[in-house]
Parts: structure tokens; C-alpha cells; sequence
């Protein structure tokens, strides 16, 4: 049941994707997201879906696994769609109802949109899949420490998502646990109205609560306990370090935007 | 009312990186008036297999019918199934939600759709048999309670639903001495006064050696043992080499016929260890 949905949905691997240094996965994923912004005509996705294809290939991971996590965005996709089909402003009309009509323009808008919230998602999603929540969290915290001279938590923040990300699972099995002792009990969380389920939820929610604080405290106690007191003068057991792969990405993906960037002043 | 277990294979997450087979083809049947004791390492299926016997989990192949209810069939009300077969859960405290003990108690009944009246006298029953007193908890949190109490009260939950076949996972974990005792005698009571079939997962072997009628022993998914404990804990080679010891006194008597006392092979309790020790004595041999 709930055991089975997987979150922060990594995909343990050995591959050169796998290996890349975690702060240079996310500046990579930040340039891919600056060439699909800068794709100026739906033709010029070719580029970002070579890139994405290579980039699989390398990977391990099949292009319908990326495609995959785009499914629970659907409903997004095709309101979108439909919007900006019918609602965009355009001369070449295909199809005219009145109140309703489909341009060329609208269509070709349309197109764009879709396509863009696909690329965001499919390749956004190889980060999440290819790099550890823990890996992540380092990365994210080595590239926003220069900003603690602004006292930016960098260190806290990357602690909490550290924690969170590792409760997530545990907390879904413990809620798996708690659900099936009330069913056992003869609760019934699957039929009824809006507020019947509501209600049928409160013996999950109470219990769950206790001991997500219960746990909360358990795992303040035990981090004091090893001596921890915040991120100053902490050092690392796997310190982040860039290797020669991690430019070739680098210089593949700056290519890649100047590309983009080029086509798209080309071929509007 | 009993339990038929044929072919079961369950796995988790099936088709994914994560898929893991947690039992393999097991069969079992279990008789009306039973004690079983469900013994297993950790990770040997033993939880899994209990979830599958009121219908929390389905099979992913095989069978299970409890009372001539196939419960892989679809349209087989759960509910039903649920008021015959009582799970209690391991730490079974960690599931207490109510503002009062009564109305957490209530809580099965009340699903079962009884009247206020019955659903009172459950309640009650159902304290009396887990050895609360009434008047003292009722109307306490659960919070309150120790550790010990709101177990009773997580039982005492299970058992006002008057289920004919009681599962109880781990119920001594992470007890005292003294809870555990207790505990094992309210379990021992349960079945003795209220014919319940009775089946209780454990891996402490002094636990069930004295309480249990039947051993069922697991390993890696699968049933490789079952038994009464006295034909289960003469094999503690097999039992040791997945992982599982035997009850303390019969490692006392294997290290005794070890230095050449000829004591019977097969005792398992103190009491069976002792009487064979003083029989020896009168015999006259030096002990």
C-alpha cells in the first residue's frame, strides 16, 4: 500500500551521472534549465532532448523512466495545453466557433508551453534520480555556504533537508503500520464521503504526530549526545570533490546553452 | 474456526529495484484452540505472514482461508474477517489515538457498528480481561499510562471486537521482567478461559517454550520447522544455524549430557530440567 510508493525517488548507480560531483549536478541542472528558457521556437527542442538523451544514455536510466515522472504532472500539462490553445492571441485562424477558436499561433504556443514544463520535469527529475537526498543536501549546502556572510543558514537549511528527506520513508512505513493496526480494528479509510475520510483519518494522524515528535526528540537527544552543535567547524567524511568528468559536463552544457542561444537569434 | 495458509508467496514492491520476496510458498493450517508459537529471526516473514491472516495484505499467490472464507477472493467483507481474526500489532501502544482509554477501547466495537450499550459492556469485559481496573482507567488518557498499561489497553482494544483467533506480534518487546511475565500470563489466561486460538510471534524461545502448544518456525520466507516446542527444540543444530537459539534450559541440558550426565534429550523447561537433575541425585550420582 503505501509501502510501495517510493519518494525521493533515487535510483542507486555506478555510472559517470552517478559519479558527477553533486554541487556541479545541480549548476548542470540549472544551465538545462536556462537552455530550455532560452529554446525560442518549439522546432529547437531538438537540442535540450539530445542533451537529455544523452544524458540518460550515461546514466543507466531509459528515457521512459524520465518520462515516467513527468506522468503526475498530466493534469498540469493538458490544462495548459488547452489554455494557451485556445487563448492565445493569433492572425492564422484554424478553427473558428465564435466564442472559441484555435489559431496557428495558439497552437504553436501551446505546443511550446507543454513542452517546456516536459523538458523542466523530465530533466530536473535526472538529478533527483541520480543523486543521493544526502548527496543533495551537501551539494546544495557547499554552494550556498558563501552566503552565510549574509547569515544565510546554509548549514540549517541543508540539516533540515538532510533530516527530513531521511524521516520521509520512515514516517511512510510507520504510517503504513499505524493504518493497517486501525484496519484491524475495523477502520475503514478507503469509503464514505469527503468528511467521513476526513474523520477516518484522525486515528492515523494522532498517533503518527506523537511519534514523529517522539522521534524528533529521540533524534535531538542522540545528535547532542555525539557532540553535535550546529554547523561551525564540522568536517566531512566524504568531502565533495571536482573531478575531471565534472568539467567535461560542465563544458558540454555551457555548449549546449550557446548553442540553444545561437539557434534560437538564427531561426526565430 | 480454522486458518488455512496454502501456497503463500508474498512480495514486496514487485517489479521494482526494491523487490523482495518475504514469504515463499508457505502452508500451514491452524486448529481451532491452538497456541502457536511463531518463531523466526528478524526479516524471516513472520509479521508478513500474520498480516496476511485477517486480510491487511494480499498474497501475491496462494491462498488464505479462515473459516471457509477465501480471502484472495474478491467481494470477501474485511470487516468480517477482521472481528474473527484480532491482530495486536508490535508496540501496539504506538497506535492509541483516543482521549480516554474507554473510548480508545470503543474504538473496534464502535467500527463494528454495536449499540452504545454492547460497545459498554465490551469495554469492560475487555479491561477486566487485560487486567485493568475500570473505575481507575476508563476515563484516563492512554497518554498517562506507563508502558506496560497502554499495552494492555492496545489489547484490551483488539479484544473488544470478542475475535475468535487472537494474533498477537511481539507482545513482550521492549518490556520489564515484570510486565513480560504478566503479559505472558494474561496470554496464558486468554486461551485457557476464553478457548481462543491464540497465535503469538516471538524470537525469545523462554517466551513461548512454556506457553505455546504448537511451534511454527521460520526462516528466510519460508516454514522450515513446525512442531510441539518439545519436538522443535531437540533440533538445535537447525534451529542455531538460522539463526535462533534454544530456551535456556534446554542448553542447560545439552551442556550437561555434553559433560555425561544422562539426562533425557528433549527437556525445554526449568521445572522438567530440575525434577531430572533430583532424580539423578537420588540415584546417587554426584552432581
Amino acid at each position: 500500500m503505501l509501502r510501495d510508493i517510493t519518494l525521493g525517488q533515487y535510483i542507486p548507480g555506478n555510472t559517470v551521472i552517478h559519479r558527477l560531483d553533486p554541487r556541479c549536478k545541480i549548476i548542470l541542472t540549472i544551465l538545462y534549465i536556462a537552455v530550455i528558457f532560452c529554446v525560442t521556437s518549439p522546432v529547437w527542442y531538438v537540442i535540450p532532448l539530445a542533451y537529455l538523451l544523452v544524458a540518460s544514455r550515461l546514466s543507466g536510466l531509459s528515457a521512459k523512466r524520465l518520462l515516467k515522472s513527468v506522468k503526475p504532472l498530466r493534469f498540469l500539462l493538458i490544462l495548459t495545453f488547452i489554455l494557451n490553445l485556445f487563448f492565445s492571441a493569433g492572425t492564422t485562424v484554424w478553427v473558428d466557433w465564435g466564442f472559441l477558436r484555435i489559431t496557428q499561433e495558439g497552437f504553436l504556443t501551446a505546443v511550446h508551453f507543454s513542452m517546456r514544463l516536459v523538458f523542466l520535469v523530465a530533466g530536473t527529475s535526472l538529478l533527483t534520480l541520480t543523486t543521493s537526498p544526502v548527496a543533495l543536501s551537501d551539494g546544495l549546502e557547499k554552494l550556498l555556504s558563501p552566503l552565510k556572510v549574509i547569515r544565510f543558514p546554509a548549514h540549517e537549511l541543508a540539516m533540515m533537508m538532510t533530516i527530513a528527506l531521511r524521516f520521509i520513508p520512515t514516517l511512510i512505513e510507520e504510517a503504513d503500520k499505524i493504518m493497517k493496526a486501525q484496519m484491524a480494528r475495523g477502520a475503514d479509510f478507503e469509503s464514505g464521503n469527503l468528511l467521513k475520510r476526513a474523520r477516518a483519518m484522525i486515528p492515523l494522524l494522532v498517533p503518527l504526530f506523537v511519534s514523529a515528535f517522539r522521534r524528533a526528540g529521540d533524534l535531538a537527544m542522540a545528535m547532542e549526545a555525539r557532540c553535535y552543535h550546529g554547523g561551525e567547524g564540522r568536517t566531512r567524511l566524504r568531502v565533495l570533490r571536482y573531478t575531471q568528468s565534472d568539467l567535461w559536463a560542465l563544458l558540454a552544457t555551457v555548449g549546449t546553452l550557446l548553442v540553444t542561444i545561437f539557434a534560437g537569434m538564427w531561426l526565430k | 474456526m480454522p486458518i488455512q495458509v496454502e501456497h503463500l508467496t508474498h512480495t514486496y514492491m514487485p517489479g521494482s529495484p526494491f523487490s523482495a520476496v518475504a514469504l515463499n510458498d508457505v502452508s500451514l493450517t491452524i486448529e481451532d484452540g491452538e497456541l502457536i508459537g511463531l518463531l523466526g529471526h528478524t526479516g524471516s516473514g513472520k509479521t508478513t505472514l500474520v498480516q496476511h491472516l485477517n486480510g491487511l495484505i494480499k498474497p501475491t499467490s496462494g491462498r488464505v482461508v479462515v473459516d471457509g472464507l477465501d480471502l484472495t477472493q474478491k467481494g470477501v467483507s474485511l470487516l468480517e474477517v477482521r472481528k474473527k481474526v484480532g491482530l495486536v500489532f508490535q508496540y501496539p501502544e504506538y497506535q492509541l489515538f483516543e482521549e480516554t482509554v474507554a473510548k480508545d477501547i470503543a474504538f473496534g466495537p464502535r467500527n463494528m457498528g454495536l449499540d452504545a450499550e454492547e460497545i459498554d459492556r465490551r469495554v469492560r469485559g475487555a479491561m477486566e480481561q487485560v487486567g485493568l481496573n475500570y473505575d481507575d482507567v476508563a476515563e484516563r488518557s492512554p497518554f498517562e499510562l506507563s508502558g506496560g498499561q497502554m499495552r494492555r489497553v492496545a489489547i484490551a482494544g483488539v479484544l473488544a471486537m470478542q475475535p475468535r483467533v487472537l494474533i498477537l506480534d511481539e507482545p513482550t518487546a521492549g518490556l520489564d521482567p515484570a510486565g513480560r511475565n504478566s503479559i505472558l500470563q494474561m496470554i496464558r489466561d486468554l486461551h485457557a478461559a476464553g478457548g481462543l486460538t491464540v497465535i503469538m510471534v516471538s524470537h525469545s524461545m523462554d517466551d513461548i517454550s512454556t506457553l505455546a502448544t504448537r511451534l511454527v518456525v521460520m526462516s528466510r520466507g519460508e516454514l522450515v520447522m513446525t512442531g510441539t516446542p518439545r519436538e522443535v527444540f531437540i533440533q538445535q543444530e537447525k534451529l542455531r544455524s538460522i539463526g535462533l537459539g534454544v530456551p535456556q534450559a534446554a542448553e542447560l541440558t545439552h551442556a550437561l549430557i555434553a559433560e555425561g550426565f544422562p539426562l533425557p534429550e528433549d527437556l525445554y523447561t526449568l521445572d522438567e530440567v530440575y525434577n531430572a537433575i533430583l532424580a539423578l541425585k537420588k540415584e546417587g550420582r554426584a552432581c
